[in-house]
């Protein structure tokens, strides 16, 4: 892969595997827990990348491999040119600023006895704001930014209901003033009149800051609205990847078709239209996957040879990579 | 949609359902004069966010609320003739589980992690049908393919921690089924899945209901869920019902300024990277009996009237009502809520 400028991140052939242990006194590794195989992908500078995939694809363990929380078995996470994974944790350190994170819970993502103002006053001295009224300027700043009133500033996180608490974790997250964030399904707890809130805040700071995001969620409809190119995984791997519009209106790859029919629709007239077949069983273990390709057992289109060869993601053109020969040949015909 | 209505007796009537919570601050007013009906061989659906009450609704028709801090302030659930919130607890167990069977939302817990699938299974038959253990086993096996766990008879000496969720809340589903209810009353069932998985599990709960005409008292959050397997919605915000009708009215020409600003707000809804319309402000706090509309803060079409009136809900017809009496009365029209096209996935 070459190293244009625009990029700001680059993953190349990213593994993480855990090892599985057996034996209490001693323990031996039986088995590998592949949640992150062989992925490879690039972010532009200033764009929303967004990462979809069932639980246990391995989506929240490749963003925690890319922050180098943790580290990977293979492969190198290439951020404005430079090998995160040959860093110490000394050199990591400095550079962390640049890469902040927004999780899930915002409750346990949080220091339940720490006050609003001492959350966001330790990650602005992060950026080297000592002396007490610049970092409290700066923290006023960020309250306004994230529409949290001046008056909550002394407060705890449990005071707060959900949605707030994820204003004062990207609040945190974006007091260093990184220029990547992983966003971690942000809204996914949150009710639907919050999320909306929440959204449209990751928006407007996006645009005001020029942030490079990397979005997150298992939620379809979300990630279509923000991002500007996604890739689908299963089971530790990208099988698809490309412009967020295109792969929903064709999407080749049979899961991606499979995870954008099997979305709920708030709209009932257009569920009457759609009566598909839900793909039959479950996502399987990432710990004994399937030979060949992960998907080939659930895969309504799939051939003796799909057990065989896994496939590799392959450019159909510049912008849009498939991991499946089969839609691959189709689409070029 | 008056499809029910007309031609039979709601299976389910709850009337005035009234549920506080005494708690260290206070007491919480968690529902609020509810009521509705639920007809033979129907999909209601229960949608509101968080701390609406609408999982309180249904606990209470079980007897689930613990007492204390819980109490049934007034109301009445009649059942097949039986009033579910009056009757004894000797009564009510014979309903349980026979007639009447929940599934939750999180399968491992309520699943007994020391028992194998098989015993947990039969237990209902073996207690309510007296059903010898021979016939139940069979039973079991059919239950379980029935929800399309295949090699049932391998399941059944397993125990839950070896399945995977779809295949608990499967297992559930078969357990809830297997004396064949009349009401089956689901908690966010599908909100701890997959979206593949829960395709499969709403395929089923739509399939159950078109084979053997049970009726389903579906609660749930996600606007999408309901669009895709109910007949009616009952729309609840702090403790009310604020709007109810037919699935495709409700999301079509919604009648409550709640219910349309919920819809405005999904990001389906907008063109890409728009900015999403939000509802302001956060729902009200149930400390305090409310009085005037609960939504009259974040709601738009706001008057001085608004924090006067009781909220009730007025019926519009036997099935659809609006608890706003703006909209009843012709004075705002909703916009009609923009439909297909890009919108959709």
């Amino acid at each position: 892969m070459n190293s244009s400028p625009e990029m700001l991140l680059e993953l190349d052939r990213v593994k993480t595997y855990f090892p599985v242990e057996r034996g209490l006194l001693f323990p031996s590794i039986t088995g590998w827990v592949k949640a992150v195989d062989d992925v490879s992908f690039s972010v532009r500078k200033g764009e929303v990348f967004g990462l979809v995939g069932e639980s246990g694809c391995g989506k929240s363990t490749l963003s925690r491999t890319i922050l180098q929380l943790v580290r990977p078995t293979s492969g190198a996470v290439r951020f404005r040119g430079c090998d995160l994974v040959t860093l110490s944790r000394k050199e990591l350190r400095s550079r962390r600023a640049d890469m902040q994170m927004i999780f899930q819970d915002p409750y346990a993502s949080l220091n339940p006895r720490m006050t609003v103002y001492d959350t966001l006053a330790e990650a602005s001295q992060i950026r080297g704001a000592t002396a007490a009224n610049s970092v409290s300027s700066d923290i006023r700043k960020l309250l306004d930014q994230v529409g949290l009133a001046q008056r909550h500033i002394r407060k705890y996180p449990h005071e707060f209901s959900g949605g707030q608490r994820q204003r004062i974790a990207i609040a945190r997250a974006i007091a260093t003033r990184p220029e990547l964030v992983i966003a971690d399904e942000p809204v996914s707890a949150l009710d639907v009149s919050v999320q909306a809130q929440i959204l449209n805040l990751i928006i407007n700071l996006c645009s005001e800051r020029n942030l490079t995001m990397i979005f997150i969620s298992h939620d379809l409809s979300v990630v279509r609205h923000l991002a500007d190119r996604i890739a689908v995984m299963y089971l530790g791997r990208i099988v698809e990847l490309g412009e967020t519009e295109t792969v929903f209106h064709d999407p080749l790859h049979p899961y991606t078709q499979c995870l954008i029919q099997a979305a709920p629709n708030p709209n009932p007239e257009m569920q009457e239209k759609r009566r598909y077949q839900a793909i039959q069983g479950d996502p399987p273990s990432p710990m004994n996957s399937p030979s060949g390709c992960a998907f080939h057992p659930r895969c309504p289109i799939a051939v003796d040879e799909c057990s065989v060869h896994r496939p590799e993601l392959q450019p159909l053109n510049p912008s849009r990579l498939v991991a499946c020969p089969r839609t691959a040949e189709a689409s070029a015909d | 949609m008056d499809l029910f209505s007309d031609r039979m007796k709601p299976l389910l009537q709850v009337e005035n359902l009234n549920v506080s919570f005494q708690t260290r601050k206070g007491r919480v007013y968690a529902v609020n004069g509810v009521s509705f009906q639920l007809y033979p061989g129907e999909i209601l659906g229960i949608v509101g966010e968080s701390g609406s009450g609408k999982s309180v609704t249904c606990y209470s028709l079980m007897g689930l609320i613990p007492n204390p801090p819980g109490r049934i302030d007034s109301g009445s659930a009649l059942f097949e003739e039986t009033d579910l919130l009056q009757c004894s607890s000797r009564v009510l167990r014979k309903i349980r589980g026979h007639h009447i069977s929940m599934i939750f939302q999180d399968p491992m817990t309520s699943l007994n992690p020391y028992m194998r699938i098989g015993p947990q299974l039969i237990e209902p038959l073996r207690i309510h049908l007296k059903t010898p253990r021979q016939e139940a086993q069979q039973q079991a096996i059919r239950a379980l393919n029935s929800v399309g766990i295949p090699e049932a008879s391998l399941r059944l000496r397993q125990f839950p921690h070896e399945l995977s969720g779809g295949m608990r809340q499967r297992v559930m589903m078969a357990m809830a089924l297997i004396t064949e209810p009349e009401l089956l009353i689901a908690d966010e069932p599908t909100t701890a899945l997959d979206v593949t998985v829960q395709a499969q599990i709403l395929e089923l709960i739509r399939h159950r209901k078109e084979k053997t005409g049970a009726s389903v008292l579906l609660i749930t959050h996600d606007l999408g869920v309901v669009a895709e397997v109910c007949d009616r919605v009952v729309v609840m915000y702090a403790g009310r019902i604020l709007e109810t009708g037919s699935t495709r009215d409700i999301f079509k020409s919604p009648r409550h300024p709640y219910t349309s600003a919920l819809q405005r707000s999904l990001p389906g809804r907008h063109r890409k990277g728009e900015l999403l319309k939000t509802i302001p402000g956060m729902p009200p706090d149930l400390l305090e009996p409310l009085c005037g509309c609960p939504f009259a803060d974040r709601c738009d079409y706001r008057v001085p009237e608004c924090s006067e009136i009781d909220g009730e809900l007025i019926l519009e017809s036997s099935d659809c009502g609006t608890a706003c009496p703006r909209v009843h009365r012709g004075e705002i029209s909703l916009n009609e809520v923009k439909q297909g096209g890009d919108s959709s996935l």
